[in-house]
């Protein structure tokens, strides 16, 4: 790519966990590749247990990554020791799904946003800190009469604004957010999400975004990517990936989104996708989809498909296109609607 | 605004003056965990009054022997055996009173409950069952062909203990040596608290560093680190004792300190281990693990005042049942060498005078069950108080 250099690249990064019981290794995340730009915010959807978590964990080194690699403004940081990690620390902060569980409840709010400081900034007099905690506190909406509570004494939204401004204290470029709204009720739900777009626009941030479903992740990502066990499946401007998605995985997420309008549940929609996701231990050969695809063909149980480009960076990992048999200047539009067709025809 | 205005009369809703809504959101500290604890921890009577009493003991422990007058060895074999509780003989010949202990000496007690001294014996009529004394130049006789022996008065008639009067020169009496029980026992309890004291720092500090440590690093360190642990474990306490004492070539008090300091934090150590593991995954460790803390600010910041509440209830009942394993080495023999007082030694020393003077037995008794008692109060009322879903009890 000729483009700007990404504030993140992630290429083929790969998370096996050990499974208790077997020798085979949990494969929480084989193979993940994807870029964000910067000031940009990426998306990152996928069922529960699909592996988002611990992508954004391998990406902060939470987890030191199976394979593949890291790369933080054109920094290779897979392999650096937690020492060497320091500075880019700074520059990479997360906030957490569990407004509840992020959050120390034996330390006040004050200490709380003050960690980083304390770790990164240690010589930093108190007076000064306190300023620095005072103005996290007033980006995200709370005020100097919280200094001294605990997070107890607040309710999940004020939690997650908290959660927030720990992570906004050292001007931080690039924010992953692991389901920061998915704990909450739907009306602070979009408070958040406002919250998180004011500020992206105020500091400049860059936003990796994690969901589960495709409707929370609608009005905050530039760029989307769907993940299925472990595997990035589909990579796509949000307006494309919304308006025709590719890979029949995004299209039966797509149908899982609820409609606010009952009525137009009415208009023939391809059926939400069904059956269990397989274990991360034992993923079917081929594609891994192919257990649950409505589309699926012999090729799919034996070669695994590889993310590539149709056209203006819609990436999907699917034989269904570019595959053999595949013309390819095959409009991708037309066969969309087509596997919809397909999808709808389907009875249940 | 206007709304608050255009409500209908008959609500009895006034606004607010604008100044109030400042005051309200004044800023003011939040109850913290420690302040619900002390909260809970104080509707809990039972384990408020074990705290006094602990608090009490441990002031009388470290002020009292020398406020007794008596040191802890000193003995006074001529007012061996005395009793806190005397029945008293009065006889005419006497303004004093006399005390007639279970080895048939008769100790002259003042009206107001003082010890004066042992009546010299000077003859013992074996055939009467009769003994004779000499008070002041006078003959006293003491008749024991029948129970309870008693003083004959000049007419030859048994006089029998009618009065009683508490003990005041010895509050609690003297052992079979004549050594003041009270100051034993202030004293047995000063190295039953210092045992406390130990086991606590031990606990505190050993076990709560290496539990952390072990649990917190995980994998091979983990593994290792607790295996050790089993193998401590495995072996008695007392058997530590013994090879301590044989290799201090002395045995006492600080073998005991030395056993409790080598091996007594490894429940501790696993407790913390545990809770360590847990705690580990929990989102606030991996926050501030993104943030780049190092290992020893997790463990001090978030891993141990988390684990606190466990930690505290072990430690509770930790420390009784040190404090136990010191009297017990005492009484056995391996623990608090003779002249020195612990109440495990004061039992021992009780068992041959049992039945002529229980209360030898008693009183140690009774201060290693008030101490444990109040101990076992207090960390009950803290679990209660540190976990309060566990509070439903029927
Ligand atoms: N520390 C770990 N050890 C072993 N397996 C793990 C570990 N963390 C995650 N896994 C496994 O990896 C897979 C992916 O987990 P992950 O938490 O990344 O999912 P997720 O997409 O974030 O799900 P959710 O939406 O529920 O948060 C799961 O099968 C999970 O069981
Ligand atoms: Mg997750």
């Amino acid at each position: 790519m000729t483009a700007p250099m990404p504030l993140l690249a992630v290429e083929a990064l790969t998370k096996h966990f050990p499974s208790g019981t077997r020798d085979k290794p949990v494969r929480a995340l084989d193979g993940v590749t994807f870029t964000v730009r910067r000031g940009e915010t990426f998306g990152l959807v996928g069922e529960s247990g699909c592996g988002k978590s611990t992508c954004a964990r391998t990406i902060i080194r939470l987890y030191q990554p199976t394979d593949g690699r890291i790369r933080l403004d054109g920094t290779d940081i897979t392999s650096l020791s937690q020492r060497q990690l320091r500075p880019f620390r700074r520059r990479m902060q997360m906030i957490f799904q569990d407004p509840y569980a992020s959050l120390n409840a034996r330390m006040t709010v004050r200490d709380i946003v003050a960690e980083p400081l304390a770790v990164h900034e240690s010589a930093l007099p108190k007076a000064e800190v306190t300023e620095r905690v005072e103005l996290a506190l007033s980006q995200v909406g709370l005020s100097r009469e919280h200094l001294l509570r605990y997070a107890h004494e607040f309710s999940g939204g004020q939690r997650q604004r908290i959660g927030i401004a720990r992570a906004l204290i050292l001007h931080p470029e690039l924010i992953l957010c692991d389901e920061p709204i998915s704990a909450l009720d739907v009306s602070i739900q979009a408070q958040i999400v406002n919250l998180l777009r004011q500020l992206q626009e105020d500091l400049d941030l860059t936003y990796v975004f994690i969901a589960h479903d495709l409707s929370m992740v609608r009005y905050m990502a530039d760029r989307v990517g769907v993940m299925y066990l472990g595997q990035l499946v589909e990579v796509a401007d949000a307006p494309a990936l919304y308006s025709h998605p590719l890979h029949p995985y995004t299209q039966g997420l797509l149908a899982s989104v609820p409609v606010p309008d009952p009525a137009a549940d009415l208009v023939a929609r391809p059926p939400a996708i069904e059956g269990d996701v397989p274990s991360p231990i034992d993923p079917p050969s081929g594609c891994r989809f192919r257990t649950r695809c409505p589309l699926a063909r012999p090729i799919c149980g034996e070669a695994s498909p590889a993310l590539t480009d149709t056209g203006d960076g819609h990436e999907v990992a699917c034989h269904l296109y570019g595959g053999p048999g595949q013309s390819p200047d095959h409009p991708s539009t037309t066969t969309t609607s087509d596997h919809q067709n397909h999808l709808g025809g389907n009875p249940t | 605004m206007n709304a608050t205005q255009s409500l209908p009369p008959d609500v009895g809703w006034e606004p607010i003056p604008t100044g109030a809504h400042a005051a309200a959101v004044a800023p003011r500290p939040g109850r913290s965990f420690w302040q619900d604890v002390w909260y809970r921890f104080r509707q809990k009577k039972l384990a408020l009054g074990g705290g006094a009493c602990l608090l009490l003991i441990a002031v009388l422990a470290i002020a009292g022997p020398s406020l007794t007058g008596y040191s802890y060895s000193a003995q006074q074999s001529s007012l061996a055996n005395v009793p806190p509780w005397l029945a008293l003989a009065k006889l005419p010949q006497s303004d004093d009173l006399f005390y007639i202990n279970p080895h048939l000496k008769v100790i002259e007690v003042t009206p107001d409950g003082r010890l004066v001294r042992q009546v010299t014996q000077t003859g013992d009529d074996m055939v009467n069952k009769r003994m004779s004394f000499d008070l002041d130049g006078a003959t006293l006789y003491l008749d024991y062909s029948a129970q309870p022996p008693a003083l004959l008065d000049p007419d030859g008639q048994r006089v029998p203990a009618t009065s009683h009067h508490w003990n005041t020169s010895y509050l609690l009496g003297t052992d079979a040596l004549g050594r003041d029980i009270l100051t034993r026992t202030l004293y047995g309890c000063r190295i039953s608290l210092a045992v406390a004291v130990v086991a606590a720092l031990v606990n505190m500090v050993i076990g709560i560093v290496y539990g952390g440590v072990s649990g917190y690093a995980g994998g091979m360190i983990d593994v290792s680190l607790m295996r050790v642990v089993d193998i401590i474990s495995t072996i008695p306490l007392t058997l530590y004792v013994i090879l301590i004492k044989v290799v201090l070539g002395s045995g006492g008090f600080l073998s005991i300190v030395i056993a409790l300091s080598s091996v007594y934090w490894v429940d501790m150590a696993r407790v913390v281990r545990g809770q360590a593991l847990s705690l580990k995954g929990q989102e606030f460790v991996l926050a501030a693990r993104t943030i780049g803390a190092g290992p020893g600010a997790i463990l001090k910041r978030h891993i141990v005042p988390n684990a606190m509440g466990p930690i505290l209830v072990t430690a509770t009942m930790l420390i009784p049942s040190a404090i136990f394993i010191e009297a017990f080495l005492s009484f056995i023999g391996i623990g608090i060498a003779p002249p020195m007082a612990s109440l495990g030694t004061m039992c021992n020393d009780a068992l041959t005078t049992l039945r002529a003077s229980p209360y030898q037995l008693l009183i140690p008794a009774a201060a290693i069950c008030v101490i444990m008692f109040a101990f076992n109060f207090v960390g009950d009322g803290l679990r209660d108080a540190l976990d309060p879903k566990l509070r439903q009890r029927p």
